[in-house]
């Protein structure tokens, strides 16, 4: 009987022998390296697919923003908000990290109406000359004169009144104009100049999304963007990437 | 023990024997030919998906620029005037005033002027570049890019319409890296903001001369993005966007309202004011039938009739597969050689229409005929 299973299991073995420590060695390598060689890539493509959605949704929320506009057949404001993030791992200096879509009836506080949009993790939008013209100029958020609190409140230790933010406008005719845009050259947020609304340029009416490594760097282009831009007469979006 | 047989191995071994070539072969043809059927079914799907979405997304553009276009040529403004006569004016100047009047005329320092594109919009490249029509005229519209001038929502604005061929590199973000230019033909739209319409810098030039049409300066050096490099001056304001891509002929046609209903297109129909689709509002035309020594100076036309022929993405795609790497005009002059006579339209688009399927276009024709509200006329 013994015998019978001993030679059964010699016979077993022939055919169901196991792989050598080697062979185990060599395949758990070379599924190593595989994965050590495709992991920059696929980091790369989850960036890049965190931009692409980023931008999406703004883009879906200033289109959603300018029906707003045209539904409710009033002035309709989308800001957004630059500020310092408390966050270790955040630069210091502060940068776009939000975005509401706000309305203004004249002689009443300013509204919101949405949620202030957090733009995903790791992704700003970029503030430079080069790459936002439409976000050079800020404002600093203020108390509402009559409920007296703050529209917008960024939480997580960064006081509201640190807040500043750029302004785009849309109006019942689907047009848009930006706070205070004319001559991007000159004009800086110090230099007083009256704030309006006005319709900027084609040419330089656009802004940046970045993935946040980028935005300090002085590299134009940045090596990933989203860049929209809006034609002011009609607010129609195009969007550039790389 | 069993196993071992010789008739059960030999039996086990025919089990565990491979293939043959030839079942191999079969089996591989059958695949391929399953594969082919489905990536053809597959190729077929994908293609009807992605060309009734490239009509739907591409004709939308279209619609939305024809609206455009005709929402603000509805606001066409001339603010004609009634001023005392030529004569008067020119013998008050050298007789010391001591000359009066004799009869009225009307005046205007703006201006409504259409025609063929190439004659108006002089540094647009040329006739190839730029099919069809164009039309120039002043609207309070009310845009501006001075801080000081904002919320002053009826300002006088200069805007033009025409189709011109060019690429996007006039208008794309400047930091962008280099290539990758779209050359296409786009409804370009002259839109000035309010501080940079110089209509009445030109009109002061001939006050005295009131039968004198009035400059063109106001936009034919201005309008149209330039076709070679040297042209585009560094720190130039952009003053014409494209509204839509992918627009190859623009037609513009003024008309007067029908003498009755029966009233049938010829030469001395409806279109009679503006024979050859050339209309200008500062000139003495149309004196025959008009009333008044003026004829229709002065005037803006009861109607306009437009016609904006658009192609889908997919066909510009193929047309700009084309000679010069794109950068030449692909349908030549198969629009603007085909503009003649504004009775004849339809049949002149029908013209057009047929060259487009000849080169196998996906087209679609937007027609409609706008009343000018500014308007007063009675002919």
């Amino acid at each position: 009987m013994i015998h019978r299973n001993h030679s059964r299991l010699g016979f077993g073995k022939k055919y169901n022998q196991g792989f050598t420590l080697v062979e185990m060695l060599t395949v758990v390598g070379i599924v190593a390296l595989l994965i050590a060689l495709a992991t920059p890539a696929l980091v790369d493509v989850i960036r890049s697919t965190r931009l692409s959605s980023a931008g999406d949704s703004l883009l879906n929320r200033m289109t959603l923003a300018q029906q707003e506009a045209i539904a409710r057949s009033r002035e309709v404001e989308m800001r957004f908000y630059k500020y310092p993030n408390a966050d270790t791992d955040r630069p210091t200096q502060p940068f776009f990290y939000a975005y509401q879509v706000v309305e203004t009836p004249s002689g009443a506080d300013a509204r919101a109406i949405s949620e202030p949009y957090y733009i995903e993790s790791g992704i700003v939008l970029a503030d430079k000359r080069e790459v936002s013209p439409l976000l050079l100029t800020t404002l600093a958020q203020q108390k509402q004169p009559r409920s007296d609190n703050y529209i917008f409140n960024p939480g997580n230790g960064v006081s509201p009144d640190s807040v500043q933010y750029a302004a785009m406008r849309f109006y019942p005719d689907g047009s848009c104009r930006m706070l205070n845009q004319q001559d991007a050259d000159s004009l800086t947020t110090e230099s007083g100049a009256a704030m309006a609304y006005i319709t900027p340029t084609l040419d330089k009416s656009f802004f940046t999304l970045v993935e946040w490594q980028d935005v300090t760097l002085p590299t134009i282009p940045p090596k990933n963007f989203y860049c929209i831009q809006i034609d002011a007469y009609t607010g129609k979006a195009r969007v550039y990437r790389p | 023990m069993k196993f071992l047989t010789p008739k059960q191995s030999s039996a086990h071994q025919a089990h565990v024997r491979g293939f043959t070539l030839v079942e191999i072969m079969v089996s591989l043809a059958v695949l391929t030919i399953l594969l082919l059927i489905s990536a053809q079914v597959i190729g077929q799907v994908q293609s009807t998906w992605s060309a009734s979405n490239a009509r739907v997304s591409q004709f939308r553009e279209a619609r939305v620029a024809f609206d455009i276009l005709s929402r603000n040529i509805s606001q066409a403004t001339l603010n004609t005037y009634i001023d005392y006569d030529n004569n008067y004016l020119a013998t008050a100047a050298t007789a010391g005033g001591s000359a009066s009047p004799s009869n009225y005329v009307r005046r205007s320092e703006l201006q409504f002027i259409c025609g063929p594109a190439s004659t108006l919009v002089t540094s647009g490249g040329g006739p190839n570049f730029l099919p069809g029509h164009a039309v120039f005229f002043q609207a309070p519209l009310g845009v501006t890019s001075t801080p000081a001038f904002s919320g002053l929502d009826r300002l006088l604005c200069a805007r033009g319409y025409f189709v011109q061929f060019s690429s996007d590199r006039f208008w794309r973000p400047n930091f962008l890296p280099p290539g990758n230019e779209r050359f296409r033909y786009r409804l370009m739209e002259y839109s000035p903001p309010t501080e940079q319409n110089t209509v009445y810098a030109y009109a002061a030039q001939n006050a005295g001369n009131l039968s004198a049409p009035l400059s063109r300066n106001w936009f034919a050096q201005r309008a149209g993005v330039v076709t070679n490099a040297s042209q585009s001056a560094a720190g130039a304001v952009m003053l014409t966007r494209p509204v839509a891509d992918n627009i190859v002929a623009l037609i513009i046609s003024p008309r007067r309202e029908l003498k009755n209903p029966q009233e049938v297109e010829a030469a001395s129909g409806p279109t009679q004011i503006a024979p050859d689709y050339t209309y200008d509002s500062s000139e003495r035309d149309n004196i025959g039938y008009a009333p008044g020594p003026q004829g229709t100076q002065h005037l803006l036309p009861p109607l306009v009739r437009i016609v904006l022929i658009a192609i889908d993405e997919k066909s510009a795609d193929m047309l700009s597969m084309g000679a010069g790497g794109g950068a030449t005009p692909p349908l030549g002059t198969a629009v603007s050689s085909n503009l003649t006579q504004a009775h004849n339209l339809e049949s002149e688009v029908q013209e057009i229409v047929k060259q487009l399927n000849q080169k196998r276009l996906n087209y679609r024709v937007f027609s409609s005929t706008i009343q000018l509200r500014g308007s007063k006329w009675s002919i």
